[in-house]
């Protein structure tokens, strides 16, 4: 069996990345509540000048932190739920015969990053085809090599070539 | 991680309203925080009770404030009420009784008034401190001081430029309850007297 994806290392790299990330973002809003307090309780009688560079610094302090949640952390959140549903959900093995690897990545619902392997299938004497995702673009499988693939949400978690 | 424009288009298409609205709340929130920080304290603020037909408030403010400015004086205030009109006791009563330090009025409203249920009778003490020592007119009732004439209405003032007083005797009266009138009133707080000093002020003049 070829491993495509060693599960339970990514599981532990992505938990760990998403416990720093929240640790960070705690951090960052502590710190930048508390440097608020501190600008608004130094600020002089005459405060105007305080007040909107404390918004200016505020506005940027916020879009970046939508921006953080809403793309890296979000991403190690999906990947650390895909790899942690993984030991619940179901797993299959099909029998498939590459056509074709498209290299384009796209975002899979998911939200993983994916590479399409065209394949098909033959079910009661009848070939079908289906697009499975392989996370990452190294995968060496030349047209017409007949695998017997294990997968996960449609993702090809590792693969044995058939003869 | 290389779709990271991608993600972020998705972002923006679905968090717009996020990234103008928060920002918005903060710099509310922000503004109001510095407001309520920043919001005089009642001993560096100040509030006059003016009985006249007009007052110009905005110059005789920044007249006081001007003076006071290095004492802390951050905010002054006036009230202003027509003596003629139908609300002024109504005015008088919930307004300046609850935010006045000192009240100009004219010997009429006062005479309706009683003058001990909100004013701070004058002590041989308040008198010697801040009212200079030439000979005054007082404002007697039950053989308490209740105020100290501060226009003769056949006399000019030097606050005429300001207040358009009722053809009256003016007289100037101090709030028990401000908390400007060092420990002569309701509050213990000795340091703090600044109603007083412009009670001096205002009947000493421009000098």
């Amino acid at each position: 069996m070829n491993i495509v994806i060693e599960i339970e290392k990514e599981r532990a790299k992505y938990a760990q990345r998403k416990k720093r990330y929240s640790v960070g973002l705690i951090l960052s809003a502590v710190l930048f509540l508390l440097g608020a307090a501190l600008m608004i309780v130094l600020s002089p009688d005459e405060y105007g000048l305080w007040q909107w560079l404390l918004i200016g610094v505020a506005t940027i302090y916020i879009w970046g932190l939508i921006y953080f949640v809403s793309v890296p952390y979000k991403v190690v959140r999906q990947y650390e739920a895909f790899y942690r549903s993984y030991t619940r959900g179901i797993t299959e093995r099909e029998k498939l015969t590459v056509v074709g690897h498209n290299t384009d990545i796209k975002i899979n619902k998911n939200g993983l990053e994916v590479t399409t392997l065209k394949t098909t299938f033959v079910d009661k004497n009848q070939s079908f085809e289906r697009d499975i995702y392989v996370l990452g673009k190294n995968l060496s499988l030349p047209s017409g090599t007949n695998i017997n693939a294990h997968l996960f949400c449609n993702v090809l978690l590792g693969y044995e070539v058939l003869e | 991680m290389k779709m990271t424009r991608k993600r972020l288009e998705i972002a923006l298409a679905y968090n717009w309203p996020l990234f103008i609205g928060l920002p918005v709340c903060a710099g509310l929130a922000i503004s109001y925080l510095f407001g309520v920080y920043h919001q005089p304290l009642p001993y560096e603020k100040l509030n006059l009770f003016v009985a006249s037909l007009e007052t110009e408030s905005e110059a005789i403010c920044e007249n006081i404030q001007a003076k006071f400015a290095d004492q802390n004086l951050k905010e002054v205030s006036i009230t202003s009420a027509n003596p003629g009109d139908a609300i002024f006791n109504q005015k008088l009563k919930v307004v300046g009784y609850n935010r006045a330090d000192l009240f100009l009025l004219p010997l009429s409203v006062l005479d309706d008034l009683t003058p001990s249920d909100v004013m701070l009778p004058f002590s041989e003490e308040l008198i010697d401190t801040y009212i200079n020592s030439e000979a005054r007119t007082y404002y007697v009732d039950e053989q308490l001081t209740f105020g100290v004439l501060l226009r003769s209405r056949s006399e000019d003032s030097w606050l005429d430029d300001f207040i358009d007083f009722v053809a009256e005797d003016y007289y100037l009266c101090i709030n028990v309850k401000s908390k400007n009138v060092a420990d002569f009133g309701m509050y213990d707080n000795a340091e703090y007297d600044l109603a007083l000093q412009t009670f001096s002020y205002l009947l000493g003049g421009e000098q």
